[in-house]
């Protein structure tokens, strides 16, 4: 056994090696359950595929929606100062916090049919968002967004700056330094941003359910079908799980892999 | 390395103390259905015969839930179940033992939010497709017997949403988020939602059952469950919450 480096102490690393197993011991636990001989079958069943299109659908709808209102956001947060911006930014860190299901409920008394604007879409333009797809969106981008913002916000903080100055001197306007010189400056932050708020919206269950519902093709997501599924189907409730895994694993590897571990 | 070892030491002594739960005997862990939360929550123990050194613990989840944590090994002194396949499943999986109880029933109704907005009359209307309906998800015990009844009756629904749970579905008619849907009669009383009179509805109901889940049982836990059987003041507050004797 090699003598450990003085900047590798051993308290340090079995503490690191057991919080690997904290995360990591509940996956195997599952996929030593997982139905393994029967996973293909379980997974070409039409509920399957049909609630992965919904939940692919709803996720990447989400995570664009995360690029559009995160990025000026975040920007906002980064670059602009003003009185009360600690309180701004509790805000928008809340949904991180907020059980899922309280989440939903809130949407369900601001947008839904008798909610706060809600009331007013129904009434005028005959747009009810709870049941819709549309409503499953939102619900994600709500407890997605902030994982958009934050990680772009810090990605701002360390980047740019000084070429924002410098383009500016040279003559540059506000909206082509934004677009020339601050968004390529913190490209790997807004991949990262993208990608972890894409993976939020996609295991997203609670805000979704209570306020989107739950119906085949429209707004019954991957997480949803597992929760269904567990009812009395265990079975096919692991291999939804296992897909979902793949899915998200695959994805995420391949963003850090490419744009943040430059 | 003696902090490693004493690290793993601290993470052994706190897993060991997570498994070994109620050795009390006088704590009674019951695990109940959702839609048993109100007799439970706010119920006077000494109406039920226990005595106070007594401690209850209820654990509620959707009964499907229940019978799974069973199987997968709780220690939990008793089980009440929302329908008879769930308790069914639980005999069968050799989690209770004796032969469980019927103790109440349960029975659907026609629910709608307050100024019923979308004008529901009958069952009828829960295949229109104008209007927003919510029923229970079928793999759950309230849309088991929801599908159960939709089908004797000849009615084809058209559902927005299929709930995970009764409560949910309940949640969303007194919200006015749908217009109709088929929740228990309890959840309508505890909510306070109204309910649309059909006759063809009230032969549909849903049994709960009790078993113990030791084959010896805690003393406090016949007690309970000889109580619920024979019908005492548990019962009397269970058919003023819209239960019926079973």
């Amino acid at each position: 056994m090699s003598q450990p480096r003085a900047s590798h102490p051993v308290s340090l690393l079995a503490a690191a090696i057991t919080a690997i197993i904290v995360l990591a011991l509940p996956l195997v636990g599952m996929l030593e359950r997982v139905p393994w001989s029967s996973l293909v079958d379980r997974l070409s069943d039409p509920n399957v595929t049909e609630a992965l299109r919904v939940s692919l659908t709803v996720s990447l709808w989400a995570a664009a929606a995360c690029l559009l209102l995160g990025l000026p956001l975040a920007w906002f947060m980064a670059r602009v100062e003003f009185r009360g911006k600690s309180v701004v930014r509790a805000m928008v860190m809340l949904p991180m916090v907020l059980p899922p299901v309280v989440a939903g409920t809130a949407l369900l008394f601001a947008l839904g049919r008798r909610g706060l604007i809600g009331q007013w879409l129904d009434r005028w333009f005959g747009v009810t968002l709870p049941f819709s797809t549309a409503g499953a969106v939102i619900a994600a981008t709500f407890v997605a967004l902030p994982f958009f913002v934050t990680t772009v916000e810090s990605g701002l903080r360390q980047h740019g700056r000084l070429l924002e100055e410098a383009a500016a001197a040279s003559g540059a306007g506000p909206v082509a330094t934004f677009v020339h010189v601050t968004i390529p400056s913190v490209r790997s932050s807004i991949a990262a941003g993208t990608a972890l708020s894409w993976a939020r919206a996609l295991g997203e269950f609670g805000a979704t359910v209570t306020f989107a519902g739950n119906l085949g093709g429209r707004t019954r997501t991957l997480p949803l079908a597992t929760f269904i599924a567990l009812e009395n189907d265990p079975g096919s409730a692991l291999a939804i799980s296992v897909l979902l895994m793949a899915v998200s694993l695959i994805v995420l590897v391949a963003l850090r892999g490419k744009w943040v571990m430059r | 390395m003696k902090q490693l070892v004493a690290i793993l030491a601290a993470v052994a002594a706190i897993s060991s103390a997570c498994t070994s739960g109620s050795g009390s005997p006088d704590e009674v862990i019951v695990l109940a259905p959702s839609s048993m939360i109100d007799v439970f929550s706010n119920a006077k123990f000494g109406l039920i015969g226990l005595t106070s050194s007594s401690t209850l613990s209820f654990s509620f989840a959707g009964s499907n839930s229940l019978v799974a944590q069973l199987r997968e090994g709780s220690n939990a002194d008793m089980v009440i179940t929302a329908n008879r396949s769930t308790m069914d499943r639980a005999v069968a999986d050799g989690s209770v033992a004796g032969t469980p109880i019927v103790i109440a029933r349960n029975r659907l109704v026609l629910a709608v939010p307050d100024g019923n907005p979308g004008s529901i009359t009958s069952l009828d209307d829960l295949g229109e497709p104008s209007k927003l309906i919510g029923l229970c998800a079928p793999e759950v015990p309230c849309g088991a017997l929801s599908t159960l009844a939709l089908d004797g009756l000849g009615v084809v629904a058209s559902p927005d949403t299929l709930e995970p749970s009764v409560r949910a579905l309940a949640n969303k008619i007194r919200f006015g988020e749908v217009d109709a849907g088929l929740v228990y009669l309890t959840d309508a009383l505890a909510l306070d939602i109204r309910v649309i009179d059909t006759p063809g509805l009230n032969q549909y109901s849903t049994e709960y059952l009790v078993a113990p889940i030791q084959a010896d049982p805690k003393p406090a836990v016949k007690l309970w469950i000889d109580s619920m059987a024979d019908g005492g003041s548990l019962r009397q507050r269970m058919i003023e919450m819209g239960f019926q004797a079973p």
